[in-house]
């Protein structure tokens, strides 16, 4: 999952990268709101953290320039608490909305419900076949059995079984797993793939050669 | 508690007043009516009393005067000769009858009857002798005029006066009544003009009482504006108005102080937070540490300015009003902020000279440092810090010049009000907290001083603070 925070506070943008990156997310950071709109524009992120208060560009100005292209879900992070900001955040395009001084615990949950009501997953369980996923607790169990994975092989597990069914192309696996600071080589990609269908099975990812990975719904 | 209302209290004084009159205006009316009747009806009495007297006295021939004083005979008396008594003649008799209802009676000196008409009551008294020769007496039912004659003889006309008052008694009820149908519109008019004059002043309690309750955004309907109620109306709005812009000031102003302390109170939260999830390397437990510090200062950084501002705006009286010399505050600034212009590299002009102005050494120090530190944070890099002191007319004046890149065209007039940003953002490089520029206005306003700003061309901002200069030869 990738994530991209829009924060002019440098301490706060940097507590908020670690938080996420703790939680297996890839971050990117912007300081203002016209670079928080590029990024926005030029990546797909799995959600924005976009704060109000914001040089050159308002949260607000970020908002409505990124819903004339994208979908992308954003959470609004603001110090302003009346109804009447709320009432504007969600009807100017925001998907949720959290006042600061905010919890870390709930700014975590509300994001992963955000991904996962994106996915169009209404429980934080996901079921793929005899694996089952717990977004919350971040565990995979098969058949009932716990399975060991590594960070980064949860975020691909779990990014592929939000999408199943579908096809997930190498690149969009790149955009959404690693963050622009990540200078990963191309082939860790398979390297983290052959060893989830070590742990959990061959047949839980197939390869669909040229076009990319996919979980069978 | 009717008494408390004063719609009631209008009411009573009303129906007071309208009954003490209506009670003296029917009572003279009956007074006049009957004194009428009474009048009309002696009148009468006594027109027929007189045709008794002179029937009785043509009847009796000249000269002769006997006690009993009646020869009945004699050619055109208007009385006949009657055997037993006096009788009228019968055109005359008609005047007396049951249809006129006047009945005479004539007695001897000694009580004799002479005459009567037939609808005379059986017994009549006499009248006593009056001192008068005509009297006129009322009796049950009736009323009787009489005269004594010379030779003694009693002459009395009366009449029944039943039907009068009965008459009377009708007219005393009619009065009655119309005196109650009159009080009673008098009292319904009066209830409903109080009640429309004073409509305004319910409607004006019930609105103000509505708007102290909370909703200080409404108003108090003013329909007519020339009245007195009108007037009261506009004088409460006004007073509203002033109220609820005083609230909203506040409100906003509390509104933005909590805004500017939730975020670094968001900073230390978060990175508290995340610095505890787990275990981490020592640079990062520094590195959190140090943000939660910058934040804690920030906090204080406002929390002063915030008391500040507080103290500044309660306590325009203790404030000094003194000669100072504007020269000495400026280079005591300078020295203050040394360090910093040296760390952003900016050099500080100051063009000596002395001048001196009337006001407060410590809160004019204040302001310039105010004004010297946001020109330094608001520089380009290495630019030059310029501050001016100046005469002009009346005042002092100091003038503090940057060469950052000014301010838009529209914020030029907002920059001293309180938690004004230009770009609407923690100025997170400058690391003010967006009330420098408002305190050093409010400390010129309790100092009866002014600020003001202006961009300078091509770049740069300049911000002139004037106090009252020192009269000539003060």
């Amino acid at each position: 999952m990738r994530v991209l925070v829009i924060e002019d506070e440098p301490d706060l943008a940097a507590s908020l990268g670690r938080s996420l990156r703790d939680e297996g997310y890839a971050v990117d950071t912007a300081f203002d709101g016209e670079d928080g709109l590029f990024r926005a524009e030029s990546i797909d992120y799995d959600a924005i953290l976009l704060d109000v208060m914001l040089p050159k560009l308002n949260g607000w100005q970020v908002l409505e320039r990124l819903r004339r292209s994208k979908k992308t879900p954003v959470l609004m992070l603001t110090a302003r608490d009346t109804s009447g900001d709320r009432v504007r955040g969600l009807d100017g395009g925001a998907d949720d909305y959290l006042v600061k001084p905010f919890d870390l615990a709930e700014l975590l949950a509300r994001l992963r419900a955000l991904i996962r009501r994106t996915s169009g997953c209404a429980s934080s369980l996901i079921e793929a076949g005899t694996v089952c996923i717990d977004t919350v607790a971040r565990t995979v169990t098969q058949a009932g059995q716990p399975v060991a994975l590594t960070p980064r092989e949860y975020c691909l597990l779990e990014f592929l079984a939000l999408h199943r069914g579908e096809v997930v192309t190498r690149t969009t696996l790149y955009e959404h797993l690693f963050d622009e600071d990540d200078s990963t080589l191309s082939n860790l990609l398979d390297v983290h793939v052959s060893n989830l269908r070590r742990k959990l099975g061959s047949d839980v990812i197939t390869t669909r050669r040229g076009h990319g990975y996919c979980v069978e719904g | 508690m009717f008494l408390r209302s004063i719609q009631w209290r209008l009411q009573a004084w009303h129906g007071l007043t309208l009954i003490l009159v209506l009670a003296g205006f029917g009572f003279t009316v009956f007074r006049l009516h009957r004194e009428t009747e009474l009048q009309q009806m002696d009148r009468e009495l006594d027109q027929h009393l007189n045709v008794l007297v002179r029937a009785l006295r043509d009847h009796r021939p000249p000269g002769r005067s006997s006690p009993t004083g009646l020869d009945h005979s004699g050619p055109g008396s208007s009385a006949l000769p009657s055997s037993r008594g006096f009788r009228l003649l019968p055109e005359r008799e008609e005047l007396f009858s049951e249809e006129t209802g006047f009945y005479y009676i004539v007695w001897r000196r000694d009580g004799h009857t002479l005459g009567r008409s037939t609808n005379a009551p059986v017994s009549i008294p006499m009248p006593s002798v009056a001192p008068s020769d005509r009297g006129t007496r009322a009796r049950e039912l009736v009323r009787e005029s009489f005269h004594f004659t010379p030779p003694g003889e009693c002459l009395l006309v009366g009449r029944l006066t039943g039907a009068d008052q009965a008459r009377l008694r009708r007219f005393s009820m009619s009065l009655w009544g119309l005196g109650a149908g009159v009080l009673t519109l008098g009292l319904l008019g009066g209830w409903w003009i109080a009640r429309r004059a004073l409509r305004p002043i319910t409607d004006i309690t019930t609105t103000a009482a509505r708007i102290s309750g909370g909703n200080l955004s409404e108003r108090i309907e003013a329909k007519k504006t020339d009245d007195e109620l009108g007037h009261l109306a506009e004088v409460l709005n006004a007073t509203f108005a002033r109220l609820q812009a005083s609230f909203d000031r506040q409100r906003e102003f509390t509104a933005n102080a909590a805004h500017e302390l939730r975020t670094p109170i968001t900073v230390v939260m978060s990175q508290s937070e995340s610095a505890l999830a787990r275990e981490r390397s020592l640079p990062e437990y520094r590195e959190a540490l140090a943000a939660c510090l910058r934040a804690a200062k920030r906090m204080r950084q406002l929390t002063e300015a915030l008391l500040s501002l507080a103290r500044m705006d309660g306590s325009q009286t203790s404030l000094k009003r003194e000669q100072v010399d504007l020269c000495a505050v400026v280079r005591e600034s300078i020295g203050s902020l040394n360090s910093l212009a040296e760390q952003s590299q900016i050099r500080i002009e100051n063009e000596h000279g002395s001048l001196k102005g009337i006001g407060d050494p410590e809160t004019l120090r204040l302001v310039v440092t105010n004004l010297l530190t946001n020109a330094i944070q608001y520089n380009r890099e290495g630019g030059v810090v310029t501050v001016r002191i100046a005469s002009e007319s009346s005042w002092a004046v100091v003038s503090v010049m940057d060469e950052g890149p000014g301010v838009s065209a529209d914020s030029l007039g907002r920059i001293f009000e309180r938690f004004y940003r230009e770009d609407g953002s923690r100025s997170r490089h400058t690391g003010g907290v967006g009330l420098g520029l408002a305190i050093a206005k409010t400390c010129m306003a309790a100092m009866g001083g002014s600020i003001s700003a202006t961009n300078i061309e091509p770049h740069g901002l300049c911000v002139t603070v004037r106090i009252p200069g020192v009269p000539i030869g003060g």
